[in-house]
């Protein structure tokens, strides 16, 4: 069993008139990269930012390294690495100097320091910009560097704070390849988002959060199968008659089947030989199909299931 | 060293703007200086005086040799050039002795000399010399002198001069070059230190980059009693350079106790500013702002308190409302120490009390600073 890095216990962080997190409890293991996944407002945040004692949270505990976190375990602190979802850089210094700076923080040792800076110049890819100052830099460039400062000092866990919003596909999938690279040199990594692709993309463990509580905790698969629907298949036919429709309705494990006119989409509560039936019966009653797709269910499904509402707002 | 070193690199990125601000100062203290030198470069002139001597005695050629020395004496050319001398202002008078005037003195005090003049300001200095003249000749006259032996006794009463020597001569140009100085230095003074502390300070109060230091391993008080030593540095950078450059631009009148006190007084400002920059940067976050603001208080305060034009010739409302901002204190103390005679306690008390006004503005600033920066810590 690898070890806890951190261990949250009855969590509850309550403002005047709302419980924004409502008695969460969760642990987070060595080298591994948990996601929390939920829509805005979940509470992501400030759970993040009570594991970090940026808030005073009303109730519960919290570990970290397996002492208690406060506002000045600086001995924790300095093995922590926190990427916020603003963009938290000076204007004034060059992508270097902002590096230098952020990393001073944790590391005094100017020699220690500039390895560190490198490694992260190179991890990031800011190599050619290493001159340049925030402000000439592209969004996409900029996240990259707000992640560099945030872990140059090479922290043993690191929270990033949707560290991809408004970022483009090529940047993303960089910072994604950047995280994945983190864990394998030794780090933990607790990633919030409500991008659940990215979450299935390089997230061990799943924690979904609604309203300040836990609803759901587990791999990818496992909160898949939490959901009513294990496939959906989608038929691109014109011409199909009402009456195939209610017989594939009527199928075994068939849950609902739905025809716009140009597409059939078909829940099945069970995952098995749907597709091959589903051909079949298409090729019995003469139906030319310019397209048949299958699909497992997706997290949002998941917490559509869950919740009753989409993930993305 | 990492805050002091992010903190210079602000100052570098912004080295600029305090060149300007720096280059208008002393732009405007050269331009000063200059138009100051012209009115000191002051030469004496005589009046022009026409004497026409009809008595031509040894009295009346006495009264025309101190005249000549006197006044600028111009030949008579005839009564007709002489009235045009007149009315063209060549000569401010032309004075007339009777004839009969050696006889006339013992009658009548100025011996019946005609004078016809323009009435301008030129002609009060003939006025003045003429009637001390007159006076001794009357003494004389008195005491029985008569002819050759009042001329003499006349002329070398009035020959005689008093030497005045100053011990403690008042270099009032040099110090009043001084006074002009450092109030066109209280705006550069204001906006160097609150351009950019300001704008460090937004750049270090950011939301974002305020929590990635508040979760790094640097001790945040630490990090803040940094970041004000930072500050410190740099407000006594700014107020060394002003006082080098005064000294530069001024002269030996800094190199003195009067200078100390110019130096104490911009010190005792730079303070007032300092404080004032923590409460703007606590109320301040954004660079647009810094830079508005910081015009709007730099520029106001200079235009105010009689930086840029004296106080003399500002409205009474405005010299009012002038007594709220610590540049009205700053420059009226740098006036009074160039006006002060000799060093006094009872001629140091004006200055004193600009100095406390200050020290109190700047605790008003300190302790407003130091609440709003808690009141922002804690809402974060």
């Amino acid at each position: 069993m690898p070890d806890k890095i951190i261990e949250v216990k009855e969590l509850v962080k309550e403002y005047k008139t709302l419980r924004a997190v409502d008695g969460l409890s969760f642990d987070v293991f060595d080298q591994e990269i948990v996601g929390l996944l939920g829509p805005n407002g979940s509470g992501k945040s400030t759970t993040i930012n009570c594991i970090l004692s940026l808030l005073k949270y009303s109730s519960g505990e919290i570990r970290i390294f397996g002492k208690e976190m406060k506002p000045d375990a600086y001995d924790i602190k300095s093995k922590i690495g926190v990427i916020f979802q603003d963009v938290a850089v000076f204007d004034e210094l060059s992508v270097y100097d902002n590096i230098n700076y952020f990393c001073g923080l944790y590391i005094r040792d100017k020699k220690q320091r500039q390895e560190c800076i490198e490694d992260a110049i190179k991890l990031c890819g800011l190599d050619d910009y290493r001159k340049f100052r925030p402000k000439q830099l592209s969004g996409g460039l900029l996240r990259r560097l707000n992640i560099a400062c945030g872990i140059a000092h090479k922290p043993k866990l690191i929270f990033l704070d949707e560290p991809t919003v408004a970022v483009d596909p090529q940047s993303r999938n960089s910072i994604l390849e950047g995280i994945k690279k983190l864990r394998e040199d030794g780090a933990t990594i607790v990633y919030t988002t409500h991008y659940m692709e990215e979450v299935e993309q390089i997230c061990d463990r799943i924690i979904i959060i609604d309203k300040g509580k836990i609803l759901a905790v587990g791999t990818s698969d496992e909160l898949k199968l939490l959901a009513k629907t294990e496939e959906k298949i989608t038929i691109e036919a014109a011409g199909i008659p009402q009456t195939l429709v209610d017989k594939i309705n009527g199928m075994k494990y068939v849950s609902g089947a739905e025809y716009d006119g140009q597409r059939l989409v078909i829940s099945y509560s069970s995952a098995g030989d749907n597709l091959t039936r589903i051909i079949d019966e298409m090729k019995d009653n003469g139906i030319r199909c310019s397209r048949i797709y299958s699909e497992r269910p997706t997290l949002n499904e998941v917490f559509l299931e869950l919740t009753g509402k989409e993930l993305k707002d | 060293m990492t805050v002091f070193n992010a903190f210079m690199c602000v100052i570098r990125r912004n080295l600029v703007t305090i060149i300007i601000f720096t280059a208008i100062t002393v732009g405007f203290s050269l331009i000063n200086f200059a138009s100051g030198d012209s009115a000191a470069a002051f030469t004496a002139e005589k009046p022009g005086v026409i004497c026409i001597d009809l008595d031509n005695t040894e009295l009346s050629k006495s009264l025309v040799s101190y005249l000549d020395e006197t006044t600028s004496l111009h030949d008579s050319s005839g009564s007709d050039r002489d009235d045009d001398a007149l009315f063209y202002r060549e000569v401010c008078c032309i004075i007339t002795i009777p004839k009969g005037y050696s006889e006339n003195i013992s009658s009548s005090s100025d011996g019946g000399i005609e004078i016809r003049t323009t009435g301008d300001s030129r002609y009060t200095l003939v006025e003045m010399s003429l009637a001390r003249y007159m006076r001794v000749q009357y003494y004389y006259t008195g005491q029985g002198l008569r002819g050759e032996a009042l001329a003499k006794a006349v002329g070398e009463s009035v020959a005689d001069n008093v030497e005045v020597i100053m011990k403690a001569p008042k270099d009032s140009t040099a110090l009043s070059k001084a006074a002009t100085y450092f109030s066109f230095a209280s705006y550069s003074i204001t906006a160097c230190i609150l351009f950019i502390i300001c704008l460090v300070l937004t750049s270090f109060n950011d939301r974002n980059i305020f929590r990635r230091t508040a979760v790094s391993s640097m001790n945040y008080n630490k990090f803040s009693l940094m970041l004000m030593f930072c500050c410190g540095m740099y407000a006594l950078a700014v107020w060394f350079a002003f006082t080098v450059l005064g000294v530069v631009l001024c002269g030996s009148a800094l190199l003195s106790v009067k200078g100390l006190l110019f130096a104490a007084g911009s010190l005792v400002f730079t303070i007032c500013i300092l404080c004032l920059s923590f409460l703007l940067s606590g109320v301040l976050h954004s660079r647009n702002a810094v830079t508005g603001i910081v015009n709007v208080i730099a520029l106001g305060s200079a235009f105010l308190c009689g930086a840029f034009i004296p106080t003399s010739m500002l409205p009474d409302a405005v010299l009012a409302f002038a007594h709220v901002l610590p540049a009205y204190w700053f420059i009226k103390g740098e006036n009074e120490i160039a006006a002060i005679e000799s060093l006094s306690l009872q001629n140091l008390t004006g200055v004193l009390v600009c100095f406390g006004v200050m020290l109190c503005f700047a605790l008003v600033f300190a302790v407003s600073g130091l609440a709003i920066a808690s009141h922002n810590r804690r809402r974060e």
